[in-house]
This record gives C-alpha cells, sequence and structure tokens, in this order.
C-alpha cells in the first residue's frame, strides 16, 4: 500500500508539474523560456539463467530552454530492484544532468535539421541501494530530421563509465547509437492531435577497462506517440539482444508536457 | 481515520497546490518601430505570417507562448500544416514586424512571408 502510495504521488506530480521546458528530443532544441516535463513508468523483465530480475523504474525529466541555443536537463528516477522474487531494493537513483547546445538548424518549407551535441553525468547522490555510486559523463551528439510528416532521429553517445573507480567496480566505456523513425498520421483533417507510430533500434558496445570481453547488445523498441498542443502521450516495447539473444524486455509508458 | 482516507487529503492536497502553482515571467520591454500593415477587423488587428519549422501540434504552444510575450498581442493562432500564425494585435497597441520576427526565432522557428488573410482566417 506504501509503495503505491508512493507510485501514484510520484505520477501525478510528474503528470502535473508546472515547469515550462525544452525539448528532450534529439536535434531540434526547444524555445526559449520553455519547459518540459516528462513523467515514465518503465518495468523490465531481465532473466540471465540463473537470476530472474524484474525492475520498475519511474524517471522524471525536467528540460528548460534558457536561450534557442541552449538546452538544460535534469533527470531523476525512482527505481524498485526485484530479483529472484526475494531480493527487493529500492530508491531515489542518481540524478543526471545535461546540457545541449543547438549546432545547426535549418528551418524550410518541406522540412526542418537540427544537430546538437551535448554532454551531461550522473551524479552520485542516489540512494546506495540502487546506485552505482561512481561519476558517469557521456557527450553525445543528437541529429533530427523532420521532412513534414515524418521524423527521424540520431543519437550518438560515449560513456565513460565509472570515472572514479571504486575497488568493487570496474571502468568501462560504452559507444552507443540510437535510430528513431516515426511518421504522423492524422485521423481527420482537422484533428488537433496526431496519432504517431515510432519504431527505434539502439546498439551499445561496453568496453572495460580490465580487458573483459566486450558487451554488444541491440535493442529494437515499436512504439507510439498521440502528439497534442501541450502535452504528448507515449508508449514503447523495448526488446534487448546480445549475441543474437533476447535477454531483455521493457515496457514503457508516460507523459510528457510542454508549457 | 483511516488509511485511506489519510492518502486522499494528501494527494488531493498535493494535486491542489501543483494545480494552482505559477511560474512567472518578467517581460522584457520591447522597442515599437513601424507599426504592422493591417488586414483588420473593428477593435483589433490580425495579421498572418508564414513559419518554418513547426513539424508537430506540440510546435504551437512554443511560438503561441513568444508571440503572447510581445505587449499588444491578445491572441495567437499557429497551425504547424499550414506553417503560419495568426496574431491579434490590441487596437490601442503597436507591434512592430521586428518584434514579432524576434519572437518566433527565440522560439527556434523560421519566419516567413507575411500572409493576406481569408475571411475565414481572420475569425
Amino acid at each position: 500500500m506504501k509503495k503505491l502510495r508512493i507510485l501514484f504521488i510520484l505520477l501525478i506530480a510528474g503528470l502535473f508539474a508546472k515547469a515550462d521546458g525544452i525539448s528532450v528530443d534529439a536535434g531540434l532544441t526547444p524555445a526559449q523560456d520553455r519547459w518540459i516535463v516528462r513523467s515514465q513508468f518503465r518495468v523490465m523483465n531481465m532473466n540471465t539463467g540463473s537470476m530472474n530480475h524484474r525492475n520498475i523504474n519511474m524517471p522524471v525529466v525536467i528540460a528548460y530552454g534558457l536561450t534557442p541555443d541552449l538546452t538544460l536537463m535534469f533527470r531523476d528516477n525512482y527505481l524498485w530492484k526485484n530479483v529472484n522474487t526475494v531480493d527487493k531494493k529500492s530508491g531515489l537513483n542518481d540524478p543526471f544532468v545535461l546540457a545541449k547546445l543547438k549546432l545547426l538548424r535549418i528551418n524550410k518549407p518541406g522540412y526542418s535539421l537540427g544537430i546538437a551535441p551535448a554532454i551531461g553525468s550522473n551524479l552520485p547522490l542516489g540512494n546506495p541501494l540502487v546506485s552505482s555510486q561512481v561519476w558517469s559523463p557521456e557527450i553525445g551528439l543528437n541529429a533530427s530530421f523532420r521532412p513534414f510528416y515524418w521524423s527521424i532521429d540520431l543519437n550518438l553517445k560515449h560513456s565513460f563509465n565509472n570515472v572514479m573507480v571504486k575497488s568493487s567496480t570496474v571502468a568501462s566505456q560504452t559507444d552507443g547509437l540510437n535510430i528513431a523513425l516515426s511518421r504522423q498520421l492524422y485521423l481527420h483533417p482537422e484533428s488537433p492531435f496526431a496519432l504517431v507510430p515510432v519504431v527505434e533500434y539502439g546498439i551499445s558496445q561496453t568496453v572495460a577497462r580490465n580487458e573483459l570481453p566486450e558487451n554488444v547488445i541491440q535493442v529494437i523498441a515499436p512504439g507510439f506517440q498521440v502528439i497534442f498542443p501541450r502535452f504528448v502521450i507515449e508508449g514503447l516495447y523495448q526488446t534487448f539482444y546480445q549475441s543474437g539473444a533476447q535477454i531483455q524486455n521493457q515496457f514503457i509508458f508516460g507523459i510528457k508536457m510542454f508549457l | 481515520m483511516t488509511q485511506i482516507v489519510k492518502f486522499l487529503l494528501g494527494f488531493l492536497l498535493i494535486f491542489g497546490g501543483l494545480s494552482v502553482s505559477k511560474v512567472s515571467f518578467a517581460q522584457e520591454p520591447m522597442s515599437e518601430t513601424s507599426k504592422v500593415t493591417i488586414d483588420s477587423l473593428p477593435n483589433h488587428h490580425i495579421v498572418g505570417y508564414k513559419v518554418y519549422g513547426m513539424d508537430c501540434p506540440g510546435c504551437h504552444s512554443a511560438i503561441e507562448k513568444q508571440l503572447l510575450k510581445i505587449d499588444g498581442v491578445l491572441k495567437v493562432t499557429a497551425s504547424w500544416k499550414k506553417q503560419e500564425v495568426i496574431i491579434t494585435v490590441d487596437s490601442g497597441k503597436t507591434v512592430s514586424e521586428k518584434q514579432i520576427f524576434e519572437r518566433i526565432k527565440k522560439a527556434n522557428f523560421t519566419p516567413g512571408e507575411k500572409i493576406i488573410l481569408s475571411e475565414e482566417d481572420k475569425q
């Protein structure tokens, strides 16, 4: 009952928080003085043979357009970890901060194009039960191409994992690429909202400093968005693959509000 | 008092507080230059411009918010499909094209040519 209360309050807080914000989407930086608040509910299942993990994750993202060129973002999430139904941990994870800078923005009658590099890092301030307790900064490059009803978003990211290494952790670096493709559909010409099917593909490769084998993970994710002028409802189903075998799946449902 | 009632009261308190919370922004002082040429209706001026860069309904609120910061702008209606924005200006105020263009750029869009409004657009 107590956990349900916390879950409900966090979800409602995410839905009704009044912040003006910036878009968190890829290469297009949002308007100045615009806030975006995004709240999600994620359920992840992972089976590693001997262990069955089931995690519930509730991230909240707040982004703000300091200028048309500079976006600031803050993210944190509450995590419930469950291993084999007996090892249960929960708590507030490390917050994450990010800055995104508009490098290029072209707006034409037929399309928009944006490129925006970003830099960010987690802050190891979270609950030790769920937090890594180490710094993992990252740099990235985002690009978006929007030819009218279509959207193509590309994200490249390089993470320096566990920079300040604890004796029990291993430093590593991760390279990631994510591509999202979507198209807006309108049920009626005068419809005030768009129904948007989405498909995403991602691949990441982690190389550890102590020469452990590379870890390559691919993710395929169909999903949808319903875009209104002031908010977006979104859902995504991710399946993760390693060496050709599915290792994990995650269901995401969320809402994004802009003011 | 039961646990459920306590929880409901706590939720109502948080919900009510969040719903009435308000973030205020200082209006930047705007310099006034030339008066916008008007396709006018009684009491208000209505003008429209092409805007490039809007790609979904979510963009409407971004540009509407920016343009409503201009002193004298009463109403803004954006359409990403038509790639245009219709602005209603108080007849007692002067709003320059430069002010409008600056605000469109702050929304990360590109202003285009002035458009001739139909009677439907004026309404």
